[in-house]
C-alpha cells in the first residue's frame, strides 16, 4: 500500500511523467498562490471524484455491462461535481471563493482530475487503494507544482533570450526536475 | 513556401498557442503513435466542429460547456470502441491518453470560441485548420523523438492488423547510437520546450 | 509580507567574484594534479596500457575545458550577437571553465572523449547560458552535464576502474561493493579489499576523477573557508549529518566507527560537498537557509545510498535540494526573524533523521537475517504492478552491474516474457544478448537458481536472474 502511494508521488508522477495537467501546471504555476490554490482545489475534486466514479463504475455500470459509457459517465460526474462545489463555496464560503474559486472552472477540463480517475479504473483497484493511489498522485501534483512556481518566480528576471522565454524555459526545466524525479527510486 | 510554413507554424495550436500539450508529451514515442493520434483528434475536431454548429442556435449559454462536453465525449467513445474493435494494439498503446482526447484543450476550445458563433461551413475549415496544425506538430514531435530516441521510424506496426503492412525504417543502422533521454519523460519536455523556442525564433521572435 | 529574494551571486563587487572563482580554481588545482598523476602516471608505469590510453584522463579535462569556453564564447557571439571583444571580456567575466572543468572530476576516467565534449555542451549552454547566463542558473551546471550523460550513455561512461586498478583490485568501487555485500561486513570486506583508510585518505582507491584524494579535498576546504570563499555552513553540515546518521546506523546494526568514516571518505561526498553543493548560484544565500540545506543534502544521500539501488547519491540529491533552493531562502529569512520559533524546525529535522536512521537500519538487519526475509528486497524492487484478470505486467529495478530496468509480463502465474527498457548501464550486455539469456532464464524460470551465469558479466546476469526470483516470489506471496 505504502509502495502504491510512493509510486503515484514520485515514480508515475502525474505532471512529470504521465503529463497530465500540463495546460493548468504551466498556466498557474507563475506564482506561488496561485500554484497552491490549484493543487488543493484539484486535491478535494480528485479525492471525491476517486470516491463517486468508483461507486458508479462498481454499482452502475459493470452490473449493466456498460464500461463502454466510462468516459462519458466519469467526465460528466466531475463536470457536475466542480459546478455544484462551486455553488456551495460561492454560497456558504465567500472568501475561499474569491480566492480558490476560479480554477474551478479549470479543473473540469483539466487532464489530471479525468487522467487519474480512469488510471484507477484501468488498475481495477479497491475503492481503498485507489484512495491511496489518488493522494499520493495529488501530493505529487502540489509538490510539484509548489516547487516548480518557486524556481519560475526566480527566474522571471532572468536575461533569458526572448524567443526561450515563458513557456520553452519552463518546459525545460520541468523536463529537468522529470530527470532528476526519476532518479530517486 | 512560406504561405505554408505560415500556415502550419504561425497559430499552430501545440507549438504557438500551447495548447494540448498531455498527449503530445505522452504518445509520441513512436511516430505511428503520433500521426494516429493527430488523425484521431483531427476527425474528432471536425465532427465535434460541425455539430456545434449545427445545434448552436439551440443551446443555452449556461448549459454550453456540459452539452458540448457530451459530444465530444460520445465521439471519442465510438472512436475508443472502433479502435478497441480494429486495432487492439493501437489502443493498449493509447492508454488513458485516448479518453483523455475530451479534455483535450484544443477541441473544447474550438468549440467554444469559434463553432458556437459561425455558420457550419467556416466551422469545419476552422477545424481542418487547428487539427491540421496539430497533425503536424504532434508528427513532427514524434518523429524526432522516435529518431533521436531509438534511431528507428515506425510507420505502420500497430495498425498492421488492418492494413496488413509492418514497415519500421532503421534510420541509424547501428551507426550512430540513439539517446534515450529523447524517450524518457524529462527528455520529452526539454525537447517540446526547445522546439517551441527554436519555432518562437522563426515566427519572429528576433529583433 | 512578502520577500523576494534576487540572483545570487551576492558579492559586494565584480572584483570580488572574480577573487572568489579564482581561489576556487586555485583549490582544485592539487586535485587536478593527483587526478593526473593517479590516472595517467602511475596508470601508465605500472600496467600494459600504450601511451595514449595512459593519458586520456588528462584529455577529457581539457577537451572538457576547452568545449565549455567554445561553446559559450560561440553563444555569445552568435545568439546573443555580441562583438568578440565583449564576448571575450563575458566569459572571463564569469569564468566559463568551471562547470567543464568539474564535470571531468565527476567522471570516471574511461568516459569516451565525445561523450566528456557532449556534457560540457549541455553544462554550459543548458545549464548556464539559456537560463540567463552567469549567476541566474538553478541547477549546478556542472551536475546537469553529468544528469545528461549519464540519463543518454550510461552504459558508454566506462569502468570508475583504471587499467591498473582492473589488474590489482577485484570488485569495483568501494560504494558498489559495499552495496553488493547488502551494506553489511567485516572491516576486511567493506574497506580491506582496497587497502587501508589511507589508502582512502590519499586516494589510491578507484573512483572518478576528482573525487578519490580525501586528503586533498580536505586541504582545499581548509584554504577555501580561511579566504572565506565558499558558504562554509553548507559542506561542514552536509558531513556532519552524513556522518552522524551513518555512526548510529553502524552503531545500530552493531559496527564500530570504521562504518561511518568509511561512508564518507568513499564516494562523491567529500567533493561534491565542497566543491558542487557550494556554487554561490545554486545555492540558498541565508545562513539558517544554508545550514538547513547542508542537512537536507545529508539526509538526502545517505537515504539514496542505503535504500535505492543507486549506490553513491550525492549528484542527485545536489540536483534535487538545487530545486529547493528558494524554499530553503524562504525558511532562512522566515526564521531569521521568528529566530525563537526554529526549535520547531530543529525537531522536524531530527524526527526526519531518526525515522531515516531507524529504517535504514531495519532495512539492512533484515537483508542480512539469515533466517528471514528478502535478501532480493534491495536487490530487486517492483515499481508498478499492473493486473487485468490473469495477466500482470511488472516494472522492476535490479540492482546489476548498473540498474536495469524491465516490465515482465506474467500470465496464469507463469513468467511469459521480459522486455528490457533501461540496460545502459550494463557494459557486457552484448554477452547476454549473444548467448539469448533472457529466454534461457524464462525457460528456467522454476529451476532459476541452478541457471549458470555467464561468464564475464555475472552482475548482470544474476541481476537478471533476481528479476525472475523476485517476481515468482511475488507471485506466490499473491497466492498464499
Amino acid at each position: 500500500m505504502f509502495e502504491i502511494f510512493l509510486t503515484a508521488l514520485i515514480v508515475e508522477n502525474v505532471i512529470l511523467t504521465k503529463f497530465l495537467g500540463i495546460c493548468s501546471f504551466l498556466g498557474t504555476s507563475n506564482k506561488e498562490k496561485n500554484a497552491l490554490g490549484m493543487g488543493i482545489s484539484v486535491t478535494v475534486v480528485v479525492l471525491i471524484s476517486t470516491i463517486l466514479t468508483y461507486l458508479i463504475n462498481k454499482y452502475i455500470l459493470i452490473p449493466t455491462s456498460s464500461t463502454y459509457l466510462q468516459t462519458i459517465t466519469f467526465i460528466l460526474v466531475i463536470a457536475c461535481f466542480v459546478q455544484i462545489i462551486e455553488l456551495i463555496i460561492k454560497k456558504y464560503f465567500k472568501n475561499l471563493y474569491d480566492s480558490l474559486g476560479i480554477y474551478l472552472p479549470l479543473i473540469t477540463t483539466n487532464c489530471a482530475v479525468f487522467g487519474i480517475i480512469l488510471t484507477n479504473i484501468k488498475m481495477d483497484y479497491d475503492l481503498i487503494t485507489a484512495i491511496v493511489n489518488s493522494l499520493g498522485s495529488c501530493l505529487g501534483f502540489i509538490l510539484v507544482i509548489y516547487i516548480f512556481s518557486l524556481l519560475r518566480e526566480k527566474i522571471e528576471n532572468n536575461d533569458i533570450l526572448k524567443s526561450f522565454k515563458g513557456i520553452p524555459i519552463s518546459l525545460i526545466t520541468a523536463g529537468i526536475m522529470a530527470l532528476i524525479f526519476e532518479r530517486l527510486i | 513556401m512560406r504561405k505554408i510554413y505560415d500556415f502550419l507554424f504561425k497559430e499552430n495550436p501545440v507549438f504557438v498557442l500551447v495548447l494540448g500539450l498531455c498527449s503530445v508529451l505522452a504518445v509520441t514515442t513512436t511516430f505511428e503513435k503520433s500521426y494516429t493520434m493527430g488523425i484521431v483528434v483531427l476527425i474528432i475536431l471536425v465532427l465535434s466542429n460541425t455539430i456545434v454548429s449545427l445545434i448552436r442556435k439551440f443551446v443555452n449559454t449556461e448549459i454550453r460547456i456540459p452539452v458540448y462536453i457530451i459530444i465530444i465525449s460520445t465521439l471519442v467513445t465510438i472512436i475508443e470502441i472502433l479502435l478497441n474493435k480494429y486495432s487492439k494494439p493501437l489502443y493498449d498503446a493509447f492508454g488513458i491518453y485516448l479518453p483523455l482526447i475530451v479534455v483535450n484543450c484544443i477541441i473544447l476550445g474550438r468549440a467554444l470560441s469559434f463553432a458556437s458563433k459561425n455558420k457550419v461551413l467556416p466551422s469545419i475549415k476552422d477545424a481542418f485548420k487547428s487539427g491540421i496544425g496539430y497533425l503536424v506538430a504532434i508528427s513532427l514531435f514524434g518523429l524526432f523523438r522516435e529518431v533521436l530516441g531509438s534511431g528507428k521510424i515506425t510507420i505502420m506496426n500497430d495498425i498492421s492488423i488492418l492494413t496488413g503492412y509492418r514497415f519500421i525504417i532503421d534510420v541509424f543502422n547501428n551507426e550512430v547510437l540513439p539517446n534515450k533521454l529523447f524517450l524518457s519523460s524529462g527528455g520529452a519536455f526539454i525537447l517540446l520546450g526547445l522546439l517551441i523556442g527554436v519555432i518562437n525564433a522563426f515566427n519572429g521572435g528576433d529583433e | 509580507m512578502k520577500f523576494k529574494v534576487e540572483n545570487g551571486p551576492h558579492v559586494k563587487s565584480e572584483e570580488t567574484t572574480s577573487k572568489i572563482m579564482t581561489r576556487f580554481l586555485i583549490s582544485l588545482t592539487p586535485i587536478v594534479c593527483f587526478a593526473i598523476f593517479k590516472n595517467c602516471l602511475l596508470n601508465y608505469y605500472y600496467s600494459s596500457v600504450t601511451f595514449i590510453e595512459a593519458i586520456h584522463p588528462m584529455l577529457m579535462i581539457i577537451s572538457a575545458v576547452l568545449t565549455s569556453f567554445i561553446s559559450e564564447l560561440l553563444y555569445f557571439k552568435f545568439i546573443l550577437k555580441d562583438t568578440w571583444e565583449n564576448s571575450f571580456y563575458e566569459i572571463n567575466r564569469s569564468f566559463t571553465i568551471i562547470p567543464g572543468l568539474l564535470l571531468a572530476l565527476v567522471l570516471p576516467p574511461n568516459t569516451p572523449i565525445w561523450l566528456v565534449i557532449f556534457g560540457a555542451f549541455i553544462s554550459n549552454i543548458l545549464g548556464k547560458m539559456l537560463f540567463g547566463g552567469f549567476g541566474q542558473n538553478i541547477f549546478n551546471p556542472a551536475l546537469l552535464g553529468y544528469l545528461f550523460i549519464s540519463v543518454s550513455y550510461s552504459s558508454l561512461m566506462g569502468s570508475p576502474l583504471n587499467a591498473y586498478e582492473i589488474d590489482t583490485l577485484a570488485g569495483a568501487t568501494p560504494l558498489s561493493n559495499l552495496s553488493n555485500l547488502n551494506y553489511y561486513g567485516t572491516y576486511e570486506e567493506v574497506v580491506g579489499s582496497f587497502g587501508t583508510f589511507l589508502n582512502f585518505f590519499v586516494g589510491t582507491i578507484p573512483g572518478t576523477l576528482g573525487e578519490t584524494s580525501k586528503m586533498l579535498i580536505i586541504i582545499s576546504f581548509i584554504y577555501l573557508i580561511a579566504t572565506k570563499t565558499i558558504k562554509w555552513r553548507i559542506p561542514v553540515m552536509y558531513i556532519l549529518t552524513a556522518f552522524i546518521m551513518t555512526l548510529i546506523i553502524g552503531h545500530n546494526i552493531e559496527l564500530g566507527i570504521w562504518y561511518a568514516l568509511f561512508s564518507i571518505l568513499s564516494g562523491g561526498l567529500l567533493f561534491g560537498a565542497v566543491f558542487m553543493a557550494t556554487d554561490p548560484v545554486t545555492s540558498p544565500i541565508t545562513p539558517i537557509g544554508q545550514t538547513f540545506y547542508g542537512i537536507s543534502l545529508g539526509i538526502l544521500t545517505i537515504v539514496l545510498r542505503f535504500l535505492t539501488p543507486y549506490p553513491e547519491g550525492v549528484m542527485t540529491s545536489i540536483l534535487f535540494m538545487n530545486m529547493l533552493v528558494p524554499l530553503f531562502d524562504k525558511i532562512g529569512l522566515y526564521f531569521k526573524e521568528n529566530i525563537k520559533k526554529i526549535w520547531i524546525l530543529i525537531i522536524l529535522f531530527i524526527a526526519l533523521i531518526i525515522l531515516s536512521v531507524t529504517t535504514i537500519s531495519n532495512n539492512i538487519k533484515n537483508l542480512n537475517n539469515e533466517n528471514a526475509s528478502n535478501p532480493l528486497d534491495n536487490k530487486v524492487k517492483i515499481v508498478k504492478k499492473e493486473k487485468k484478470d490473469n495477466e500482470t505486467i511488472y516494472s522492476v529495478t535490479s540492482k546489476a552491474w548498473g540498474i536495469i530496468k524491465a516490465d515482465v509480463k506474467v500470465v496464469d502465474g507463469k513468467i511469459e516474457n521480459i522486455s528490457i527498457t533501461d540496460s545502459s548501464g550494463e557494459t557486457q550486455w552484448n554477452e547476454i544478448e549473444k548467448n539469448d539469456y533472457i529466454n534461457k532464464i524464462i525457460e528456467r524460470q522454476d529451476d532459476i537458481d541452478n541457471v549458470d551465469a555467464i561468464s564475464g558479466s555475472t552482475y548482470t546476469s544474476d541481476g537478471l536472474k533476481n528479476i525472475v526470483k523476485k517476481i515468482i516470489e511475488s507471485e506466490l506471496e499473491d497466492e498464499g
